[in-house]
């Protein structure tokens, strides 16, 4: 990383996201911090209900109150998130701020024709209408590779999973923003329309110099894509490194046990699949009294019941939250 | 050129011939009693004494009543008041419940929850009673005037309309569609006419065609009972019946009014049914 202080684009700072329902309080996000920077691509990982999604739907200020309560701070450049008016959320949302999902199936309204859901956009937040606002539109479906005008015509129903995606790949970036959050973009789609939607990811990334949160649970995707991964438990960040850190020398058991349960076809013999036995701990507001992986811990001891571990520095820019030694874990990698 | 959602439903409409046999009926039987009265120039209050219950006839084609009314002009002008009266009234029940429906399955929460109590307290108060009594506060402001029977008829229908759109708008509320055009800055507004309604918009269309014939038989019920304020097919059954008696029976009194009614019932049903397997293709085998 260069010498030079980076401004980031967005940090987050002691984000704690606690659901309140009739009968018990959950907390989702439980004092999570992190900075996305310029032009860099950050991988949010873990498994499912982990807080991944609740994260990132917390920057565009999308949970309803008074059933969640958002706490901390969420700073887009200058501006803070937590606690915006609708007005001042609206002004960020697919301007600054775009989203893009899982399923591309439910993702476009069926109703109206791919022309008019990116017209909506562009009038909204650019006023841009008419002749010009249509070579607008043709120029972001070249760039995202849907080439001719006979697609802006046509309804959702009438193109194809990988197509769908880069429609809504196109709506997101309509108004170039800063930052994109992409929610599982590949899950739903097959392995080689996954691979085109990540390296139309990269080169418009480039282009951009955009930044992306690409969430996801698939280690392999993140390989490809992320420059920086953090991993996510049960609401907690547990490890934060560089991708290659990561996925090479893992300083969180649960990492080393996610890396252990991803399918890997470029090792001899497949390898073997490792699943984490058990389930993530009950989210509830109080504090912890352990670690919260130790009953699934492989490398869980005596230390790990004496309240939650800090999330502490690595070296580098790593963090990890896990009071076994790293000599110990890299002397008995598998 | 690609087709919308609507216009492929519309088609498959088409192929419908139950659906196509009840829009024809109603076509015609609209176009009849719209111009009829006009094209042959009858006067439905018109009195001959002379002429009292004259069976059809080459001159009187349905024949005419106890007051030597022509019973043709009767029916087409009595058909009017039915149709309006279903079309009119149900217009004010889509309106006023789809809005308080939408709002209500839109913001969800505690908003639902109070707006749909009231609509529970509503089903649970006696319609009739609460139409009777719309009537009576109108009746004496609006003599002869067919607006209270539209407001209180509609105000009556509009619960279910709430409730089926309520349910409809907060299972698309959460939709991803929506909640992507929600991060893409949409204002409530734009999001709930422009992204929620328009697929809603199946489901009003079939229960508003259902509903024109449930409006159209309270409307006779009450005519029937004398509560009506216009001449309509109600009335006239009403006046049919009471002339039937086991001594001389004036058959085509009772038989026009009823036969017009009935048709239009049964289209309607038709073209509802038919519109609800054209928007829900899945829904069929």
């Amino acid at each position: 990383m260069s010498a030079h202080p980076v401004e980031e684009l967005l940090r987050i700072r002691d984000l704690s996201v606690t659901f309140s329902t009739r009968d018990s309080t959950v907390r989702a996000v439980d004092r999570v911090s992190f900075d996305v920077r310029p032009g860099e691509v950050v991988g949010l990982v873990g498994e499912s209900g982990c807080g991944k999604s609740v994260t990132s739907l917390s920057i565009l200020g999308l949970h309803e109150r008074p059933a969640a309560q958002v706490t901390g701070s969420i700073r887009l450049a200058e501006r803070e998130l937590v606690g915006a008016t609708p007005a001042q959320l609206r002004e960020v949302r697919g301007n600054r701020v775009s989203m893009i999902f899982q399923d591309p199936l439910t993702s476009l309204n069926p109703y109206l024709r791919v022309e008019e859901q990116l017209a909506e956009v562009l009038d909204l937040h650019l006023q841009l209408r008419g002749q010009p606002a249509r070579t607008r539109m043709l120029e972001i479906l070249a760039q995202v590779g849907i080439p001719g005008e006979e697609r802006l015509r046509a309804y959702p129903h009438q193109l194809s999973g990988g197509m769908r995606q880069r429609i809504c790949i196109a709506m997101a970036l309509l108004c170039s923003p800063e930052l994109l959050i992409a929610d599982e973009p590949t899950t739903m789609l097959d392995v080689t329309i996954q691979a085109q939607i990540l390296d139309l990811l990269r080169s418009l990334r480039k282009q951009r110099n955009m930044s992306i949160l690409f969430i996801t649970h698939d280690l392999g995707v993140v390989s490809e894509i992320c420059d920086r991964v953090i991993v996510m438990y049960a609401g907690r960040i547990v490890e934060q490194a560089r991708t290659a850190e990561v996925l090479q020398a893992p300083l969180h058991p649960y990492t080393e046990a996610l890396l252990q349960s991803t399918p890997r076809v470029d090792v001899p013999g497949g390898g073997t699949l490792h699943p984490i036995g058990g389930l993530p701990p009950r989210l509830s507001a109080e504090k912890l009294q352990e670690c919260a992986f130790v009953a699934r811990c492989p490398r869980a001891r005596e230390g790990c019941k004496n309240g939650e571990p800090a999330l502490s520095d690595a070296g580098g820019e790593r963090l990890r939250r896990c009071i076994v030694p790293v000599a110990e874990m890299e002397a008995t990698r598998s | 050129m690609t087709k919308s959602p609507l216009q492929q439903a519309l088609q498959r409409l088409a192929r419908n011939r139950v659906a196509v046999l009840g829009a024809v009926l109603l076509a015609l039987i609209i176009f009849g009693c719209v111009l009829g009265p006009i094209l042959f120039k009858l006067d439905p209050q018109l009195t001959q004494p002379a002429l009292r219950n004259q069976p059809p006839s080459v001159r009187f084609w349905f024949g005419t009543d106890g007051l030597g009314r022509d019973l043709l002009a009767r029916v087409l002008v009595g058909g009017r008041t039915s149709l309006l009266v279903g079309l009119a009234a149900t217009a004010v029940s889509v309106i006023v419940g789809v809005a308080y429906g939408a709002i209500a399955g839109f913001y969800g929460g505690k908003i639902d929850e109070a707006m749909m109590r009231l609509v529970d307290f509503m089903y649970g108060l006696p319609y009739m009673f609460l139409v009777i009594l719309i009537m009576l506060m109108f009746s004496e402001t609006a003599r002869g005037d067919m607006l209270p029977v539209f407001l209180a008829l509609g105000l009556v229908q509009w619960l279910t309309m709430a409730r089926i759109v309520r349910g409809q708008v907060l299972a698309l509320r959460r939709q991803e569609f929506v909640l992507a055009a929600e991060l893409l800055g949409f204002s409530d507004a734009r999001l709930l006419l422009r992204h929620v309604l328009p697929n809603v918009l199946g489901v009003i269309m079939v229960y508003a065609t259902l509903m024109v014939p449930s409006v159209i038989i309270l409307e006779s019920f009450l005519s029937f009972l004398g509560l009506g304020v216009a001449l309509s097919w109600g009335q006239l059954v009403s006046d049919g019946i009471a002339v039937i008696n086991p001594i001389r029976s004036y058959w085509w009194i009772l038989l026009w009014p009823s036969a017009f009614l009935g048709t239009t019932l049964v289209s309607l049903n038709f073209l509802g049914d038919g519109l609800r397997d054209a928007l829900d293709p899945k829904g069929k085998p």
